[in-house]
């Protein structure tokens, strides 16, 4: 028996959609399942105004001036590379605790390791700790993407000679809560910033 | 430019009036060409029509996207989707190529923001690339479902642009891109649906597929295999060319641009004591312009052109200052030229 092409295109729009819906339900699973971690977080620009409704951040850490740099990140001016991050808790939070281009020896450094690259900025004020963990940025409407982000620029801002100008850090006045997946892929679930947690909701 | 039919009914008229052709064979012939496809202004109107209406929609559920819950909007992108899907299998099962072919290309292109905007509603991180080769598969799939070349076409920019924007991530470069494989299967398919425009992308493709790879400090022999290859791939198309016209010229084209391109590449970074490769580079560009002329191939000829034109810049530049010997080379590719023309005149009959 042989099918038609209206068939077949029928048949095929059906399980793309279904493949989709698929890596909503699996994503969402997984994102359950993770580890919950807490990592500071700041401002970032340059932003795109023209990408919907956001909040654009950096997972970064801010440790005070003469701080040492984890042990594997890059430092600024060399591309960062991607490996596994390592990360400690302490407290609350997570804090930095190295980074590797194998999992299992990042896993040495910290009790939760994430696909990512991270660099160590040295400045005159403090220790620059930024994230690629791929999260970078949180959906929700204007006025609450507004209101997150006036929140993170209302910190103080650390500067220092070597930070490229387009850059703007602010010290920690939110963190981002992520799941760590047992793939090592980071999650999003939810911003806290001046302390009122903001969680991704289906509905 | 004139179409085929118009040519054929002028051409008809001077050998009627040359007694070449009876004059009672004339509709018969007519008969055996299609007769031009022309939009009518109705026709015009009501597409620009459903295409206003669809933006004017697209506006509207953009302009209150962030009131409408996140369910509802993942339950819009995959309507969307399936709305355009289901047009393309309504206009296949009434044997409507042109629509079927539009909306299926649509569909492709939807749910390829459907992958983005799923990400965007659901806030799942993902690497871009992965996206661009996701929704390429998904075209791809969709265009082999309703044998559509203008959605295989779409397939393939969408794959070349995942192994593009793959080079600029963080992620290690790919040896192997995907374009390797979709390059091939679309010149296959094109040649197989007789396709102009999905031999077009995979002319294209094709030629990105060693850019696309990780070759940084490859040594310049795999730029000549890779000419080498294109040069065999051309003649390959060359041949089949009478049997498959359309979609195995415009393939020549795009092999013979990679064939000189290649062979070009290949001679990056020689120092500047060895005019061989400029020398070899010149030669072949001006094979190139005879064959384009031969097979009476705009695109290979121009491509010659524009090839003879850049190696002889490249060999004054490799000869320095040196303009007696520049000269000296000229004139001997010159004097060559001659007498291989002058062969080719003798050979073919009078």
């Amino acid at each position: 028996m042989t099918t038609g092409p209206a068939a077949r295109i029928l048949a095929t729009a059906v399980i793309l959609s279904l493949s989709l819906v698929g890596l909503v339900v699996h994503e969402g699973v997984e994102r359950s399942r993770g580890v919950e971690v807490v990592l500071p977080i700041a401002a970032y620009d340059p932003r795109s105004p023209l990408s919907g409704h956001y909040v654009a951040f950096s997972v970064e850490e801010v440790r005070p001036a003469g701080s040492a740099c984890p042990p594997g990140l890059s430092r600024l001016g060399e591309s960062p590379r991607l490996g596994w991050v390592a990360l400690r808790r302490e407290g609350a939070a997570h804090r930095l605790a190295g980074w590797a281009p194998e999992r299992a020896v990042a896993r040495k450094f910290g009790e939760v390791v994430l696909r990512g690259a991270a660099t160590c900025i040295p400045l005159d004020d403090g220790v620059r700790l930024p994230l690629d963990l791929g999260v970078d940025r949180f959906h929700v409407d204007q006025r609450q993407a507004q209101a997150i982000e006036a929140a993170l620029r209302s910190a103080p801002v650390l500067r220092g000679p070597a930070e490229p100008a387009a850059v703007n850090a602010v010290a920690v006045r939110g963190f981002a809560v992520l799941s760590a997946g047992r793939d090592g892929k980071a999650r999003l679930k939810a911003l806290i910033v001046d302390g009122r947690r903001t969680d991704l909701a289906w509905l | 430019m004139a179409s085929y039919r118009r040519r054929l009914e002028g051409d008809l008229e001077r050998w009627i009036a040359a007694g070449l052709v009876p004059a009672a064979n004339r509709e018969a012939i007519l008969q055996t060409v299609a007769a031009d496809r022309r939009l009518d202004a109705a026709t015009a109107l009501s597409a620009i029509g459903a295409f206003l209406a669809g933006a004017a929609v697209i506006a509207f559920v953009a302009a209150n996207w962030s009131d409408i819950p996140r369910l509802v909007r993942f339950t819009l992108v995959l309507a969307a989707f399936l709305a355009a899907a289901g047009g393309a299998a309504w206009a296949a099962r009434r044997g409507r190529e042109v629509t079927k072919n539009v909306l299926l290309s649509v569909a492709a292109l939807v749910f390829a923001a459907a992958i983005g905007l799923t990400g965007q509603i659901f806030d799942i991180a993902g690497r871009p690339q992965d996206a661009l080769h996701g929704a390429g598969l998904a075209a791809a799939a969709l265009a082999l479902a309703g044998r559509s070349s203008w959605t295989a076409a779409a397939a393939v920019l969408l794959i070349v642009a995942g192994d593009g924007y793959g080079q600029a991530s963080l992620e290690p470069r790919l040896w192997l891109p995907w374009t390797l494989a979709a390059a091939p299967a679309a010149a296959g398919l094109s040649l197989l649906w007789r396709s102009g425009p999905l031999a077009q992308a995979a002319g294209f493709a094709a030629l990105l597929v060693v850019p696309l790879a990780d070759l940084t400090g490859q040594p310049r022999a795999v730029y000549l295999l890779c000419a080498l290859l294109f040069t065999a791939l051309a003649a390959g198309a060359r041949l089949v060319r009478p049997r498959m016209e359309g979609p195995a010229t415009v393939l020549y084209g795009w092999l013979v641009i990679g064939a000189l391109g290649y062979f070009a590449a290949a001679g990056l970074g020689l120092d500047d004591t060895r005019i061989l490769h400029p020398v070899a580079w010149l030669a072949l560009s001006g094979a190139a312009v005879a064959l384009g002329r031969h097979d009476g191939h705009a695109v290979v000829t121009a491509a010659g052109v524009v090839s003879l034109i850049a190696a002889g810049l490249v060999l004054l530049f490799d000869l320095g200052v040196g303009l007696l010997t520049a000269a000296a080379v000229f004139a001997g590719l010159a004097v060559a030229a001659l007498v291989v023309a002058l062969a080719l005149r003798r050979r073919s009959p009078a």
